[in-house]
């Protein structure tokens, strides 16, 4: 049994690190990435599970991290944006003009590098299904798929 | 930010989570079960629910089995509805849980969680209401697990006693074997909250339906049933079976109550076409 009662010491693997945080029990592991260990490339948009700006892959999966505590987060492994260093995934999200405001670039990077991870020859359909997990209120769907699919097409050929 | 504080314990076994439910409790305290947490984090943060512990029994062995057993699929509480449909144990299952949420969530939404949440959809129900007399759940609490059949577990809504949750369902492999649908229909994106769900089977040439999103609470009807198994055109079957739901329908900003009738009428005859092939 893994009992967290009151704020003390966690280890958290963030971006293949090792690192120290003391939140409340309560708190989820977007409020703990961004207060506490000031990775803010995990943006709070709706802290409801509906926008994906706060997605992080955790174990290979995308996760929205304001639907997690961070007590959950003991033991697995978190990939941030930040952990993410010139992929081929950031480079198209650019050539494609990817992005307009920015605020949800990182939750797209996040969502669609879990994808290119899990399922390296999905189709369409299976981009499209992983990616209306994440909002673009600038309504840029159409770079933001054409730069995922064009790495997905690269990988294939 | 969640405006309260509370605890978190992880269990690693059924006996350690009752216990320390009871632990909790008998200390004045209000614990809760938690699989996924989505529902229960997204409520705490508007401060809709409150409690003083959260005891997580998702990592538990028992709950995390998905797997063929003898003559059944065993599905645990546990497990997230993005690895039921990756699984694909059970192709109806997939199909009705594949379309809660958005995928991410899926990641971290559980069966268990979907069952026994506050939102009234919870579609992953649906099937099993379908083969209910075949379907069986496992609970446990302090007085040692009971096997339930589901439609004694699940009517409409999660049935457990005090202090108990749900470890695992099981359904008869043969629920795998027939032609089976389900439809979502919603106002106007495709990740949304749900005009209704339909799933409907054809076993034994029998055609059978569960409905969730039209009224209050999912549901089955044996008299939409005998009308959907009656003689005449799918349009002519499917409008009778939607004249027999007593119960108010949902008028909510997604859709009038009148525009549900006609969709799921439309719907359901569509769905009598495919599945009468």
């Amino acid at each position: 049994m893994f009992s967290y009662t009151t704020r003390q010491s966690l280890i958290l693997r963030v971006n293949q690190d090792a690192l120290t945080v003391t939140p409340r029990p309560s708190d989820t592991l977007l409020y703990t990435l961004r207060q506490e260990l000031g990775l803010t490339g995990a943006k709070p948009g709706c802290e409801n599970g509906d926008c994906g700006a706060c997605t992080v892959i955790f174990d290979n999966l995308p996760l929205k991290s304001c639907l997690m505590l961070t007590a959950e987060a003991v033991g697995h492994e978190i990939t941030t944006v930040e952990g993410f260093h010139h992929t081929a995934l950031q480079d198209a999200f650019m050539d494609h003009w990817a992005f307009q405001c920015g605020y949800c670039t990182s939750g797209f990077l996040t969502t669609a590098h879990a994808l290119l991870t899990r399922h390296p020859d999905a189709d369409r359909q299976t981009m499209v299904e992983w990616l209306r997990s994440n909002l673009c209120r600038c309504t840029g769907y159409q770079e933001i798929g054409d730069a995922v699919w064009s790495v997905l097409q690269a990988g294939q050929t | 930010m969640i405006p309260f504080s509370f605890e978190y314990h992880q269990a690693d076994s059924l006996e350690e989570a009752a216990l320390v439910y009871q632990q909790i409790q008998a200390s004045g305290q209000r614990p809760i079960y938690y699989g996924g947490g989505t529902e229960i984090l997204t409520m705490a943060r508007l401060a809709q629910i409150h409690f003083d512990a959260v005891i997580d029994i998702k990592q538990i062995p028992q709950c995390q089995r998905l797997e063929r057993a003898d003559d059944a699929i065993v599905f645990g509480a546990g497990v997230s509805l993005d690895r039921i449909g990756q699984a694909n144990l059970w192709p109806l299952l997939s199909q009705a849980g594949a379309r809660v949420a958005d995928h991410s969530v899926r990641c971290k939404i559980t069966l268990g969680g979907n069952l026994a949440g506050t939102l009234p959809y919870r579609e992953a129900a649906l099937p099993f209401m379908l083969f209910s007399s075949d379907a069986h759940g496992l609970v446990f609490g302090l007085g040692g697990s009971r096997d339930v059949p589901f439609k004694e577990l699940f009517n409409g809504q999660l049935n457990l006693r005090p202090g108990e949750f749900l470890v695992e369902l099981r359904v008869a492999q043969f629920a795998a074997e027939v032609p089976a649908l389900s439809v979502k229909k919603t106002r106007l994106d495709w990740v949304d909250y749900p005009l209704f769900t339909v799933a409907m089977v054809r076993a034994n040439s029998e055609i059978r339906v569960a409905f969730s999103g039209v009224t209050g609470c999912p549901f089955t009807s044996d008299a939409i049933n005998r009308m959907l198994n009656a003689a005449g055109s799918g349009d002519d079957r499917a409008r009778s079976a939607v004249a027999q739901i007593s119960d108010p329908v949902v008028d909510d900003l997604h859709g009038s109550a009148k525009y549900r009738r006609f969709l799921l009428t439309r719907t359901l005859a569509d769905m009598l076409a495919k599945i009468e092939e």
